[in-house]
């Protein structure tokens, strides 16, 4: 958490030196009251992101998504299994370990590849943060753009992979060291 | 934001809901780790928009109409998923200052393959995804997730010349 926080930290002082390096004390001055005006806008929304947030892990862990990757399989558990992925909460030190986790169940590996795909373009816990953030209809429109995309992303995987499960595919990695 | 900001308050409401059915607390639980999930990012979410006020108050405008507005085309595009995968931070930091790049002047394909570089293939996920499950499954996803990055964008800029 801290490394984030330095590099934001240290580029907002290079950006602020830039304003008054550029424009003076009344660029700097624009430039924070821009970010105030921008974060007294949002502030509900932000709220009540953060508070979904909160709900959707508890809502959705990992034994409930473990026992309904354990039922499907074909187009239907490429469609599930994106959308499980979506629902997924939580940063990458989660979801990762998660899939680790998951790996000696002999999965299809392009399902793994297809989780991520849904997690990174459908994040339910990252929604509101887009819609709050950013403009909703830019939200709103970058949805519908990479909504089936995961889909297709499935499709080429399993053309690549075929049945090929997680086991063969990590022989050696996973609780192995880097084969 | 009044709309969005009800409609994810109806959200949380229902979840609130769903996970009160248990009984065993855990509503109020999750109510009080999102409160403190919130407080952990505070400073970084604070950080996040006074950057994007200076981002947005010093991109020098010919910048954005050569480099990333929508006259920019493809090029904007190809900027805007590579610029994407080098943004190392969080949600809450990201999106206020992709939304200052479009208040600049930046156009819709950048944008959205900006969400896209940075959503589907930043850099700052892969140390985990090697970690976890190997650098060949870094590199087989992030080959196969490019094209369709570009692809939204590309989608996204006919939007934005063709409709909007």
């Amino acid at each position: 958490m801290r490394g984030p926080l330095y590099v934001l930290s240290i580029l907002t002082v290079i950006f602020a030196f830039l304003s008054v390096y550029a424009g003076g004390a009344s660029l700097f001055l624009e430039g924070i009251s821009t970010a105030l005006w921008t974060l007294l806008e949002t502030t509900p929304l932000i709220l009540v992101a953060f508070f979904v947030v909160g709900q959707m892990e508890e809502a959705i862990n990992a034994e409930k998504m473990n026992a309904m990757l354990d039922k499907h399989d074909g187009f239907r558990a490429v469609v599930i299994v994106a959308l499980l992925g979506g629902a997924f909460p939580g940063p990458p030190y989660t979801y990762y370990p998660f899939l680790a986790r998951l790996s000696d169940k002999r999965m299809p590996v392009y399902l793994y590849f297809t989780f991520l795909a849904g997690k990174q373009t459908y994040d339910v816990t990252r929604l509101p943060m887009e819609v709050s953030l950013i403009f909703p209809h830019i939200a709103l429109i970058r949805n519908l753009i990479t909504l089936p995309m995961p889909i297709f992303m499935a499709f080429i995987y399993r053309v690549v992979f075929g049945r090929k499960d997680t086991v063969e595919f990590f022989k050696g990695f996973i609780g192995g060291g880097d084969a | 934001m009044l709309l969005p900001t009800l409609v994810f308050a109806a959200v949380g409401i229902g979840v609130f809901i769903f996970n009160a059915r248990k009984e065993d607390g855990r509503h109020w639980r999750a109510s009080e780790d999102g409160m403190r999930f919130l407080l952990k990012m505070l400073p970084i979410v604070l950080i996040a928009f006074l950057l994007a006020g200076f981002v947005e108050v010093l991109i020098p405008e010919a910048f954005v109409r050569d480099w990333l507005s929508e006259e920019a085309g493809m090029r904007g595009i190809f900027i805007g998923t590579i610029g994407g995968m080098f943004m190392v931070i969080g949600p809450y930091a990201a999106f206020p200052i992709i939304a200052s790049i479009y208040v600049a002047g930046g156009g819709l394909g950048t944008v959205v393959s900006l969400i896209g570089g940075w959503s589907m293939m930043g850099f700052h996920r892969i140390p985990f995804e090697s970690g976890f499950l190997g650098f060949r499954f870094s590199l087989i996803r992030l080959s196969v997730t490019f094209p369709f990055v570009i692809l939204s964008g590309t989608i996204a800029h006919m939007i934005d010349v063709f409709i909007l």
